[in-house]
This record gives C-alpha cells, structure tokens and sequence, in this order.
C-alpha cells in the first residue's frame, strides 16, 4: 500500500535519512520511535513531500514517485493520498474548526458548500467539538485544536494518516482526549504512521514499531514483539532508558 | 489682531468642496500600490533570481527618490519620449507617482507581513491538498494582511498629505484651492490653518477607522 525504497535525504551535506526501504500495508497502524535527531520525523515529511527526498521511490495506492524526477503533478498525487496530524497543530488561524476542515474540501476538492459542511459537522462530532464548530483555533485547547487538525486530515479521506508527534505539544492533561480521538480512528481500513514519544500509548495502538536512530531503521518488529524481545542492542537500551 | 476669524471659517466649506479629489488621489493611489506591493512581494519571496533583484532595484529607487521628483519626472519626463502624443493628464500622472512609490514602501511591509506567518500554516495547506496558489490566497495572504494593516494605514495617511504635490503639475486638489483662496484675499493664514484643520480631521477619521478594522480582524485571535 506504501512502499517506500532507498529513500536518501541530507540536510547541508549532513546525511539524515541513509537508504530507507519500507512496506506498510493497508489498515496497518506504525509507530516509528527513536531518539531526537533519529530521521523519523523527517522521513513522516518525506512520505507527503513537505520535505523533498534527496533520491528514492515513494508508492502510495496507485501513484508512484522518483524523488529525482519530482513534477508538482507529483506531489499533488501523492498528497491526495495522505493526511498529516503536525506536533502544533497547525490550524488556520484565520478559519473556524469547521472552515478548517471544510476548505479543502470546499476549495480543493469543488465540493459544494453545503454538502461539505455537513460532511464537516459530521467529523467534529466524530471527534466530539460539533459546539466548536464556530470557535477559532485561539478560542480553543491544545488537545482541542489537535482533535479540529485530525478530523481535518481525516476530511480528504487519506490512505494514510501521518501524525508527527501529535501530542508533544500538548499538556500533559490533555494528552488523553487526543490518544483517545486517534485511537478511536484505528478502523484496519485507514493506515496510520505515527512519529511518537508516547511508549504505552505506541505498545497499545499500534501493530507494528519502527525504531530508528541515525538515519536508518534499526529494527521493524511487531509491537508486541518491539516491547518484549527487542532484537537489537540498540533498541535495548532505548527502551531501558525511556522507561525511566 | 490680524485675523479674520470668519473668513477661515467662510473657507471650509469652498475648501470641502475639494476633498474628494484629495481622497480620490490618495485612495486610488493606495488600492495600485497595495496590488503591486503584494505583487513585489510574492516576487522577492519567490527567490527567483533575476525577478528579485529586479523587485529590489525597483524599491530601492522609488524608496530613495522624492516623490515630487517621481511625479515631474512622469508628467513632464515621460512625454517627452513620445512628442506629440500628450497621453498622460497631470491626474494619472500623480496616481502613477504615487502608487509607485507607495508600493516599494509596502512591497517592504507586505514581505514583513507573509514572514510573520507561520511556515506550518502553508505546510498545513499542502497536506490536506491544497495548491501553494490556494494556500497563499486563503491562508497566509489573510493572516498576513492583519499584520499589515497599521503599517497601511501609515501609507495611506501619507498619500492624503502626499497628494497635496499634485497642485505643483495643475490638479485642483482642496491644497491647490487652499492656495488660490489664499493668493486672492491675502489671508494667508486663515487659508492654510483651515486647509491645515481639514487634513488634521480627515487622519483622525482615518484613524479611528484603522482601529475598527485592526479590532475586527484580531478578534478571531483572541
């Protein structure tokens, strides 16, 4: 469903993401960990283009990318596949909670204005803010504004969902409501690949872990199998040192 | 006491009579340099090359000359280039020295203005599957206007005052009248304390406008 192959991204000549391949099948929910400065985010970035792989393939659904060969056809195909859940939310201020999730359906996808405000109510109660509908970013939480940013990304009815750290922004109080909104989108259709530092919450909602540091992945496992009898020295003592 | 109280006041309304084509210089003026501001702008953001540096050197000149120099050079320079062809009424060419030089100062203010909105709001737009064009217009040119909007209205206070330079090239602007009221009676200085009065009121309304604006635009980020 996603295939990514020897992904190569360097940030002024520093090498961050080193020859990355990967599978991910439909419905699957990946946790990627790993310590600050490990590539994940970047590699998040690189699967809707925010950030342009230096070289590799990128294959979503359908649409098939060489990240040499880049034309903005490209990358609007590939963003058609994808959401993303940002670490600050990244609401557009000047908009409502609802015009956040209608515009790009209003605006990118010509749906009528009518038929895409229902579909967005519809969204801010799955996420439990239809009374916010009307409320701007400012007027709203933290854990708040991030159930507003998934319900948006979940508008476009994305393949995949990519959630870069959703909750390290977040109070620590407010952390909950949002796990709980993400958990509560996990329906084995919709493909999710989350960036987190969030041990159990990773351990519980996902089925798959990746663990990378420097810039390749050190070890892809399943969860339960991550947690218990982690295969790598490496991932060993990661997991030593954030369960502290 | 040499003055004549009731004169000045007898002036107002003759002197009134002449500020729309104050007004009007000064808004049109503004509603060109805005669209070509925002146009200089997106071009030095756009990091292309040799359209940036073209969009600098433009800003850099009209930034540094008079604007009575701009002026004269389009009303009396200009046609010059076309003999027999008188094309350009001393109104156009004032707008077209004002709203140039108005639009390297805003060009500068509207650049400021997009830099303040955050780079995730344009990431955001990308990601739900918007274009950069959609992104811009709905997004980020809204919010950035907000930020503009005090720095505009400086600009457009400027222009009311700056268009008075238009009675130098023939337009009967409310100055240009201020001034031959003031030639026919001698009253010099009720003349040009009336006029003076009036361009005082007028930044005040102005100002009191701007703060209604600036109130409803920030309430969405409050």
């Amino acid at each position: 469903m996603l295939t990514i192959s020897h992904l190569h991204k360097s940030f002024n000549n520093v090498a961050v993401l080193k020859d990355i391949s990967l599978e991910i099948e439909q419905g699957q929910v990946v946790a990627i960990i790993g310590p600050s400065g490990s590539g994940k985010s970047t590699l998040l970035r690189c699967i809707n283009l925010l950030e342009k792989p230096d070289s590799g393939i990128i294959q979503i659904a359908d649409t098939r990318i060489d990240a040499e060969k880049l034309t903005s056809k490209d990358e609007t195909a590939l963003r058609a596949h994808t959401g993303m859940v940002f670490q600050h939310y990244n609401l557009f201020k000047n908009k409502t909670a609802l015009e956040n999730i209608t515009e790009a359906l209003i605006i990118g996808k010509k749906m009528p204005v009518v038929e895409a405000r229902k579909v967005g109510m519809a969204l801010l109660e799955r996420v439990g803010l239809q009374h916010k509908a009307d409320s701007y970013p400012a007027m709203l939480s933290g854990g708040q504004q991030q159930r507003v940013a998934i319900a948006r990304a979940l508008a476009v009815k994305p393949k995949v969902i990519l959630f870069d750290e959703p909750t390290s922004a977040l109070d620590p109080e407010l952390v909950h409501e949002v796990l709980q909104v993400i958990r509560s989108i996990v329906d084995n259709q919709t493909t999710l690949v989350l960036v987190t530092h969030e041990m159990s919450f990773a351990r519980d909602v996902a089925n798959r872990v990746i663990f990378m540091a420097d810039g390749v992945i050190v070890e892809d496992n399943t969860a339960e199998a991550f947690f218990t009898q982690p295969q790598h020295e490496r991932t060993r003592k990661f997991l030593q040192t954030s369960a502290k | 006491m040499n003055f004549d109280f009731r004169f000045m006041l007898e002036a107002f309304p003759t002197l009134l009579s002449y500020l729309p084509v104050t007004l009007f210089l000064a808004v049109t003026s503004m509603i060109i340099a805005s669209v070509m501001g925002i146009g200089l702008a997106m071009i030095i953001r756009s990091r292309i090359v040799v359209l940036t540096h073209l969009a600098e050197i433009y800003i850099s000149f009209f930034r540094s000359v008079p604007t009575l120099v701009t002026l004269f050079i389009f009303y009396f320079g200009i046609p010059q280039l076309f003999p027999g062809v008188s094309m350009m009424s001393a109104i156009a060419a004032t707008i077209i020295a004002l709203s140039f030089k108005t639009a390297a100062n805003l060009a500068e203010e509207f650049r400021g203005a997009m830099s303040s909105v955050d780079k995730g709001q344009m990431e955001a737009c990308l990601s739900v599957g918007l274009t950069r064009w959609q992104g811009f217009r709905r997004v980020i040119l809204p919010q950035a206007f907000r930020v503009a909007v005090p720095g505009m209205s400086n600009y457009l206070v400027m222009l009311i005052k700056e268009s008075s330079l238009a009675f130098t090239v023939g337009v009967t602007d409310i100055f240009a009248q201020t001034k031959i009221l003031a030639s026919n009676s001698f009253r010099f200085l009720e003349s040009y304390l009336a006029v003076a009065l009036i361009y005082w009121v007028v930044t005040i309304l102005l100002t009191l406008l701007q703060k209604r604006i600036e109130h409803r635009l920030n309430s969405p980020y409050q």
